[in-house]
């Protein structure tokens, strides 16, 4: 790429101006959001084919919900609490994350990013399930999202269905990839947790870092999010 | 300004928007390698001075139990093997404060797979926290004056059949010809480290 020649003081004008505008991008909770914009353009171009998956097994009352603005009273793409043989996985790409984030619109969102390949995720993975069928009545939409080669489904779902996780679940069209880390914006490997209020706003992520995961602090954070 | 700057300045924004808006690394590129200090499956200890002679090294924060770090012993293995000649040197790090990741379980999985290069335990944890190290496998890449060239992901893909980017390689081969390393920092994959 050509960069035309700069003065020197111009130059360093321009680059400060570059790191403010980096700085501000990124401290922001909405930041995601805005680099979204970023990123599809400079993505467009790479992105593998993106018809996304649609959950096709929408409640309709909450579609009608949607239409006329009001929240969807059950979590869309879930299954009903007891219908344990019912739980299945769909593939999931970029536009069907925002999809997803779009119809769950007046519901908190919490996003569990897993793996069969990652013991943590799985040791952890009850407390997700519990959160569910905690609080779905009360407006949370639990989503599970493996990064699991999709060649592994059958895997997958034996282990969501050991767990009976009747959870909106999905695996990564992309697999254990860092195109996965990339377009899901995970960061320092897995597990990874998102937490979006009902405007679809994230408002937390939990990273593995320098600490292990702390599931009381998500719990309270959920809560949090549904009083407000 | 003309648009072919506008839109080059935009381009410009956008990668660096992209590429820097996740959590920083707390290693800058760049910056000066920390210290480590471990005691390995032969009963040696090793620090980053012990590979004073190579002309890069290659940092691998790993564990014995996560399937990922499995995943990738042979393509470690494979990679000390093909850079040996050029004077690469790859030295493996557990952290893990957890049964089976702690020295006599990597006495045997070293012996196992036959690794030919250093793996040691640092029981202190100091490393994992000094390098910034999240999961494993989570690697580094030091160049001539050990000042960290590469971070993050091994490649881009848990199956090796799969692999579409050889970011540490690539990372490597750039190091030697002492040009750019195209891509920097990537995003760690891997099983987060039990602290």
């Amino acid at each position: 790429m050509a960069i035309p020649c700069l003065s020197a003081p111009r130059l360093s004008r321009v680059i400060l101006g570059l790191m403010l505008l980096t700085l501000w991008g990124c401290s922001s909770p909405e930041a995601p959001e805005e680099t979204a914009a970023e990123l599809s353009r400079s993505e467009a171009a790479d992105r593998p084919d993106s018809d996304s998956e649609d959950s096709d097994s929408e409640d309709s009352d909450s579609e009608q919900a949607a239409e006329h603005g009001k929240p969807p009273e059950t979590a869309p793409g879930a299954t009903a609490p007891g219908a344990a043989d019912a739980i299945g996985v769909e593939l999931i790409d970029r536009p069907g994350f925002d999809a997803l984030l779009e119809r769950n619109q007046g519901r908190v969102v919490l996003i569990d990013f897993w793996a069969t390949w990652c013991p943590s995720c799985v040791e952890q993975f009850p407390h997700t399930v519990e959160l569910h069928e905690e609080y779905s009545d009360s407006g949370l939409s639990v989503i599970t999202i493996s990064l699991d080669d999709p060649e592994k489904e059958s895997e997958v779902l034996d282990l969501l269905r050991e767990q009976e996780a009747t959870t909106d679940n999905y695996i990564s069209r992309h697999g254990a990839s860092n195109t996965s880390m990339e377009t899901f914006r995970i960061e320092e490997g897995l597990p990874h947790y998102q937490l979006y209020d009902r405007q679809g706003n994230l408002q937390r992520a939990f990273t593995p870092g320098q600490e292990s995961i702390d599931l009381e602090e998500i719990t309270t954070a959920v809560e949090s999010l549904l009083e407000s | 300004m003309n648009t072919k700057v506008t839109g080059a300045f935009a381009m410009m924004l956008a990668l660096i928007v992209a590429t820097s808006c996740y959590a920083d690394p707390k290693l800058e590129i760049g910056a000066k390698a920390p210290d480590f200090s471990g005691v390995g499956v032969d009963d040696k200890t090793y620090e980053l001075s012990s590979f004073s002679d190579a002309k890069a090294l290659v940092v691998v924060f790993t564990c014995n139990h996560c399937p990922v770090a499995k995943a990738y012993e042979d393509r470690l293995i494979k990679l000390q093997k093909d850079y040996k000649d050029k004077k690469v040197r790859l030295v493996a790090i557990s952290v893990n404060d957890r049964d089976g990741d702690r020295l006599p379980g990597m006495k045997k999985r070293a012996k196992d797979k036959g690794f030919n290069f250093p793996y040691i335990y640092d029981e202190s944890q100091k490393s994992g926290r000094a390098y910034g190290a999240t999961c494993t496998p989570h690697v580094f890449l030091l160049g001539p004056k050990r000042k960290v060239a590469y971070q993050g992901a091994i490649d881009d893909n848990n199956n090796p059949k799969k692999v579409e980017k050889h970011y540490l390689r690539d990372a490597i081969d750039a190091v030697l010809a002492g040009e750019e390393v195209p891509e920097k920092v990537t995003r760690q994959r891997g099983c987060s480290i039990k602290w």
